[in-house]
């Protein structure tokens, strides 16, 4: 069934619809939280607080985007939340010099994507969340900055920066 | 085409955000330019290699089963519909009831005059007060009390989430100070979330009063079967919940399989007893009857007479509102045995209410 279908059900009090779109989308929606926050608890909550804000409000969604877009809009909106809350910020920028800094030739592949994978993490949570949205869910320029509110061109500049940094990197550790 | 205009369109080629014409312009380039190649093939590595591990990543993320669980039971306490103002209130505004509680008053103030200007009454004074605080307390009992506080605290509760929905769907990039100060101060998000709306939240609760602990979690706490009841007597007596009520509440023997004990709370010598399975929730109310009694017949006039282990009470029943589809049916019971006035309500048919009404021990 449509999510549109699944919406106009649960706007007339079908519990069960707005049950399957839980279904259809807390998956996605955990694993983008998560990339964020990466604390389980903080996950669990950002991610039942985002479903029963479109819950409550599922009255007054008018379609105009689809219902994935608002569900990561209010996810990603909720993890920048809780980051302010943690001052998580400093700690991802101190562990971003430091992966940085570390260059040794002799890594193999799966060391190399290990790094990157710390890297990646080591990023700052707006750039992790562009990379998440659109290599490891595979949205679109235009639809990830629609999710996390930004014009296109800001979500453009953060994916050339860390294409520009991995090719970079990859110069001095090729996989 | 340039190959400095050329290198500034690559991080858009992979992008895929230029045009058909311009992807054809730098595909015919690179045919041709073997430095912009070169950077071509660095970058499209770099996109690769950011694809593939991003992917990893993601995929890597192992999502707890007891995720949509949690969110269904979140979902669930949030469906519980808004409890509707007193029933005796309620009565108290049809026209027969408050035309009737006027003459009582009338009468009251009647007497009152008669007895202090005439000496003949004066024996008559001690016994004639006494009935007369019957009809007017019915009206100012404790449930009606208990249940207007909590329709008003609701309603406020209410008011901020729907302040907190505006602000999702503003744009909240980290880094924009500006926006996190709009934030309502004290946190007010995570509570008014995952607050229920139970008539016993918006009142003091005893020792569920950590407004900030998920109410899931609060309802693996506290939760309760009638055969398990022991485990939960710490939170019905002694001196931590009831013991500011000043007494021991009755307790089901009997509910719907499944459903548990969520909360206590009291007001004003009344003790809540909430339970929920689902959409389905129960209210237990057990205080002390008004000094000159519990006025039966008033309540009857705008119930179903029922009988409860002996005792005359009165069902009200009414069916889906029609205004909210969230809403199911309601049924209420009130009767009054000895010195206690009880309630059963909630969002079962009347059947169900008046079992769990016979089964209080």
């Amino acid at each position: 069934m449509s999510d549109e279908s699944l919406i106009r059900m649960s706007q007339s009090g079908d519990n069960e619809a707005f049950a399957k779109l839980v279904q259809k989308y807390s998956t996605d929606a955990y694993r983008t939280a998560f990339m964020v926050l990466r604390d389980r608890e903080e996950v669990d909550d950002v991610v039942q607080e985002a479903f029963l804000t479109c819950y409550r409000s599922i009255k007054s969604f008018r379609m105009e985007s689809s219902f994935k877009t608002w569900l990561y809009r209010i996810v990603v909106n909720r993890c920048y939340d809780r980051l302010r809350k943690l001052n998580r910020e400093n700690a991802a920028f101190n562990k971003l010099s430091l992966n940085l800094s570390i260059g040794n030739g002799e890594m193999d592949e799966i060391e190399s994507r290990i790094d990157l994978k710390e890297v990646v993490l080591g990023l700052k949570p707006e750039y992790r969340l562009v990379l998440t949205l659109y290599y490891g869910m595979d949205f679109g320029v235009q639809k990830v900055a629609d999710m996390l509110g930004i014009p296109a061109g800001t979500v453009k500049s953060r994916l050339n920066s860390a294409r520009n940094m991995v090719k970079e990197r990859l110069l001095v550790n090729p996989l | 085409m340039h190959c400095d205009s050329i290198k500034l369109m690559l991080n858009d080629f992979f992008n895929k955000t230029l045009s058909r014409v311009e992807e054809r312009k730098v595909e015919g380039h690179l045919a041709e330019c073997e430095n912009c190649r070169y950077e071509f093939g660095r970058l499209e590595k770099a996109d690769n290699t950011l694809k593939k591990v991003m992917h990893e990543m993601v995929a890597g993320i192992e999502v707890p089963n007891s995720l949509n669980e949690r969110i269904e039971t979140a979902l669930a306490l949030e469906k519980r519909p808004q409890p509707r103002p007193g029933r005796l209130l309620l009565l108290a505004r049809t026209p027969a009831v408050a035309a009737a509680l006027l003459l009582v008053v009338l009468a009251a103030g009647f007497l009152s005059y008669y007895n202090l200007f005439s000496p003949a009454a004066t024996q008559q004074k001690v016994v004639l007060s006494e009935p007369q605080a019957a009809p007017l307390s019915v009206g100012s009992g404790p449930t009606d009390i208990d249940n207007s506080f909590t329709a008003a605290d609701e309603n406020t509760a209410y008011k901020t989430e729907s302040q907190d929905l505006q602000g999702d769907d503003t744009n909240k990039e980290i880094g924009t100070e500006q926006q996190s100060i709009k934030q309502p101060a004290g946190e007010p998000e995570k509570t008014a979330t995952i607050q229920p709306p139970p008539p016993a939240v918006a009142m003091k609760s005893g020792t569920f009063e950590d407004t900030q602990t998920p109410l899931e979690k609060r309802s693996v706490a506290v939760s309760s079967t009638p055969q398990a009841a022991g485990a939960s007597a710490p939170a019905l007596s002694g001196g931590t919940e009831a013991g500011d009520a000043g007494f021991v509440p009755a307790r089901p023997t009997y509910l719907p399989q499944g459903m548990k004990l969520e909360d206590v709370s009291w007001r004003s010598g009344v003790v809540y007893q909430n339970y929920r399975i689902g959409d389905s929730y129960v209210t237990i109310s057990q205080g002390r009857a008004p000094a000159a009694g519990f006025n039966y017949d008033e309540l009857a006039a705008g119930g179903v007479p029922v009988n409860i282990n002996g005792a005359r009470a009165v069902l009200e029943e009414s069916g889906r509102d029609s205004n909210d589809n969230i809403s199911g049916g309601y049924a209420a019971v009130r009767w009054q045995l000895g010195e206690w006035v009880f309630s059963v309500s909630g969002g079962l048919p009347g059947e169900e209410i008046i079992k769990i009404a016979s089964s209080l021990e």
